[in-house]
C-alpha cells in the first residue's frame, strides 16, 4: 500500500527561496530606480527653468542699458557700461551682471563686472529672498546658488557699430554633471 | 480518502507579495509620469526662449534697417538684400497689394529670413502701408517676426525656416509704427 510517499509540498526548497528572493529584489528595486530617476529628472527641469529665466534677466538687463543709453544720448554711446569703457565683455574675457544691485540707466552703478576667474564676481549666485528685490545676485548674502552666469558681446563684422550680438550662459551642476544655457540675441542701435 | 487537507490561508504570501508590488510599481510610474511631464515642459520653456529671441532678434533688425537705413523707404528700387547676424539674407521682390476696400492704400511685403547661430532662425515680414487719401502720404509699418530655435533650411533659394523637427517651437513678435 503506498501511504503519503511523497511530501513535494511541505515546504521550501532553497532552489525556490533562492528564486523568490530574486523576483521581489526585482521587484523592488526596479521601482526604486525609476523613482530615483524620476526625481533626478524632477531636479533638471527645475534647475533648467531657473537657468533659463536667468539668462533672460540678464539679456533684458542689458536691452535695458542699451534702451536708456539710446535715450540719454550726448556722449553716451549705445554699448556704454557693457562695451568699451572699463568693462569690455569679450568671449575671451566675459563679464557677470548683477541684476538686483546694478542700475540700468548707469547713474549709480551698471552691476556690470569684468570677470577674472577665481575672483567671487563670477562664483556662484546667491539667492537673497528680502522683500520686493528678492532674486539671484553676485554680492554675497543670502543663499549660496549652484547658479553661475556669465555675457560676453561681439559686434558684427557686417555692421561693427550698429549691431552686436549678446550671448549669455548660465551653468549649474546636477550632483557631477555640468549642464548650461546658452541663450544669444542680437541687438541693435536702435530701440523701441 | 483525502490526506492532503486543504489548509484556510493558502496564497496569502502569494496575494501579499502582489499587492505590495503593485502598490509600489503604481508609486513608481505616477512619480515618473510627472516627473517626465515636468521635464518636458521645462525643455520646452527654454526652447520657447531661443525661438523667442530668435524672434526678437529679426524683429530688431528689420526695425533698425527700416529706421535707421531706411531701406524699405523707396518703392521704385525695393531692398533685395539685408544683413543681420553676421549673414545676408535675400529680399525678394515685394508683394504688392492693393486694397479692396480702400484704393488709396497700397502695401508693400517683404519676406526673408535669417539665421542666429547655429540652428535659430527668423523669418520676417515688412509690410509697408502707403496711404494717400488724406491728401498727402501716410506710412505704417508693421514688422511680423516668426523665430523657430531650430528649422534652417538651405535646401531651398533662398534659405528660409521651413525644416521639420518635432522639437520646432515658434514665437511671433509684431511691431507697429
Amino acid at each position: 500500500m503506498k501511504t503519503n510517499t511523497t511530501q513535494s509540498n511541505s515546504g521550501f526548497t532553497i532552489i525556490e527561496t533562492l528564486v523568490a528572493i530574486t523576483i521581489l529584489m526585482i521587484a523592488i528595486a526596479g521601482p526604486l530606480t525609476v523613482v530615483s530617476k524620476g526625481l533626478t529628472a524632477a531636479l533638471y527641469a527645475r534647475d533648467q527653468m531657473i537657468g533659463s529665466y536667468l539668462a533672460q534677466d540678464a539679456i533684458e538687463f542689458l536691452k535695458n542699458v542699451r534702451d536708456n543709453n539710446k535715450l540719454a544720448g550726448g556722449s553716451t554711446t549705445w554699448l556704454t557700461g557693457i562695451t568699451g569703457g572699463a568693462t569690455t565683455c569679450s568671449q575671451s574675457a566675459p563679464c557677470t551682471v548683477d541684476t538686483i544691485n546694478g542700475d540700468p540707466t548707469g547713474v549709480t552703478t551698471y552691476g556690470i563686472v569684468q570677470c577674472s576667474y577665481g575672483s567671487p564676481t563670477c562664483g556662484q549666485m546667491y539667492l537673497v529672498s528680502s522683500g520686493d528685490l528678492g532674486g539671484y545676485s553676485h554680492t554675497a548674502s543670502g543663499i549660496k546658488t549652484q547658479f553661475t552666469r556669465t555675457f560676453y558681446i561681439t559686434s558684427s563684422s557686417a555692421n561693427p557699430t550698429g549691431e552686436a550680438k549678446l550671448v549669455v550662459t548660465v551653468s549649474w551642476k546636477n550632483g557631477t554633471v555640468p549642464n548650461s544655457v546658452v541663450l544669444q540675441n542680437e541687438i541693435f542701435d536702435t530701440f523701441r | 480518502m483525502n490526506i492532503f487537507t486543504p489548509q484556510k490561508n493558502t496564497g496569502y504570501t502569494l496575494l501579499f507579495a502582489v499587492l505590495v508590488t503593485a502598490i509600489v510599481l503604481s508609486v513608481a510610474i505616477s512619480i515618473l509620469s510627472i516627473s517626465r511631464k515636468e521635464f518636458l515642459l521645462s525643455t520646452s520653456a527654454r526652447e520657447s526662449q531661443f525661438a523667442f529671441y530668435a524672434a526678437d532678434s529679426g524683429m530688431e533688425c528689420a526695425a533698425y534697417n527700416d529706421l535707421v537705413n531706411g531701406i524699405f523707404s523707396s518703392t521704385t528700387t525695393p531692398p533685395t538684400e539685408i544683413s543681420c547676424a553676421n549673414a545676408t539674407s535675400t529680399i525678394p521682390a515685394p508683394t504688392i497689394v492693393a486694397s479692396s476696400t480702400n484704393p488709396a492704400i497700397t502695401s508693400y511685403t517683404y519676406i526673408w529670413s535669417g539665421k542666429l547661430g547655429t540652428s535659430q532662425c527668423f523669418s520676417v515680414d515688412v509690410t509697408k502701408e502707403y496711404d494717400t487719401s488724406g491728401g498727402g502720404l501716410s506710412v505704417v509699418t508693421l514688422i511680423g517676426s516668426r523665430g523657430y530655435n531650430v528649422g534652417w533650411n538651405i535646401g531651398v533659394t533662398p534659405p528660409d525656416c521651413s525644416a521639420v523637427n518635432p522639437k520646432k517651437v515658434e514665437r511671433k513678435l509684431l511691431l507697429v509704427h
